[in-house]
């Protein structure tokens, strides 16, 4: 399979092409977009974040264009404005929990199991915060009733998964550092109170795939990976699709049966 | 005479108000033990009613700082997920001493 027939993929090279165009042109024409989903969205939002000097076509569609703006805020207030399912990570903040909670607990998500869904928010908050020294992340949970399944993405603009291995004098390819931290490959390390790290990805997959049944898919500097139950899919980006930081993206959909965390949590 | 009533004092605190019901990062665990090992008092008890999930990140570090903590502290009304959580933990051996990149 290419990357671009898992649709989550598609959605990653959207704001793929979304993004070379307005680099070539200066100027990032949305207004045909009919509608974004997070895996889009996301990207997206840390361009332009990122790249003030180019000009912004809103959508034309007035509802896009209105959660399209969410995003573009500087600052989003989470908790005042709780029906927004975008919580913006912050650098230094602490105790976010209370942020998380109306994205957590959402009903509208039917996730089966609170407790399971909560748990890998957490687990790839954490590692955001312990591993990808980012500037700016945000996690986003929409519910698309028509089309019947919920998209959930989370990503920051840190030092990416490969960077985090390099970082720890590692030489790496990109797609060998995903594999990695997706095995759970380690180095050997005298801090007893690190023993425990590590496992976010590893068992946020697991439980995503094979007990939510999700699809997943991570792009991570130049690498992609398009997980589902029965298959996990490596990809090395082209050059004009590396994204700079990591991007965590699941599709969850209807009929989601009870998931008990504790059979992906290692031991 | 001050001093040493305060010592005494006992404290509750309610994690799903410090922190929220649910439990979810190391660095909110962090946070935590911040504010208790900076209290007057002596004996404290968290008490974990109305928690909805922990993760296994923030529960690895609350016991963490639950040991390095010179407190007396006392958890209270743990359910049986939380329970759980916490077992896994303390039964994980620390392995080699390893540590994950990510």
């Amino acid at each position: 399979m290419s990357f671009n027939e898992s649709v989550l993929g598609k959605e990653y090279l959207k704001y793929c092409n979304l993004k070379e165009i307005a680099l070539n042109t200066k100027t990032l024409d949305l207004s045909n977009i009919s509608w974004f989903f997070p895996t889009c969205l996301l990207p997206l939002g840390i361009f332009i974040k990122e790249h003030k000097e180019i000009h912004v076509i809103p959508p034309i569609d007035i509802e896009v264009s209105k959660y399209f703006n969410i995003i573009m805020k500087d600052k989003i207030d989470s908790v005042k404005r709780s029906y927004i399912p975008i919580v913006e990570i912050l650098p230094n903040k602490k105790l976010i929990e209370k942020n998380l909670d109306s994205l957590i607990s959402n009903k509208d998500y039917n996730m089966g199991s609170l407790n399971a869904f909560a748990y890998f928010i957490g687990e790839l908050i954490t590692n955001i915060y312990e591993h990808s020294k980012f500037s700016t992340a945000y996690i986003i949970a929409q519910r698309y009733n028509q089309k019947n399944f919920t998209e959930v993405g989370i990503i920051d603009n840190g030092i990416s998964i490969p960077g985090s291995y390099e970082s720890k004098g590692f030489n790496f390819s990109d797609i060998k550092a995903l594999e990695a931290a997706i095995q759970g490959l380690s180095t050997k390390y005298n801090d007893i109170e690190c023993s425990e790290r590590g496992y976010g990805l590893r068992t946020s997959l697991n439980l995503l795939t094979e007990g939510f049944e999700a699809n997943c898919l991570i792009v991570s500097r130049g690498v992609g990976l398009v997980a589902n139950k029965n298959n996990r899919f490596f990809y090395k980006m082209k050059e004009k699709d590396i994204f700079n930081g990591t991007l965590i993206s699941t599709r969850f959909y209807n009929n989601i049966r009870e998931v008990n965390v504790y059979a992906y949590i290692d031991t | 005479m001050f001093m040493l009533t305060s010592i005494h004092k006992k404290k509750k605190i309610q994690l799903a108000e410090f922190i929220s019901k649910n439990l979810l990062l190391r660095n909110s665990a962090d946070e935590l033990f911040n504010h208790i090992n900076n209290l007057k008092t002596n004996k404290i008890t968290i008490d974990f009613d109305k928690i909805q999930s922990v993760t296994r990140a923030f529960t690895h570090q609350y016991l963490i700082n639950k040991k390095k903590s010179n407190k007396n502290i006392i958890d209270a009304n743990i359910s049986p997920h939380v329970k759980n959580m916490f077992d896994l933990i303390e039964k994980t051996k620390p392995a080699s001493q390893e540590v994950y990149v990510y």
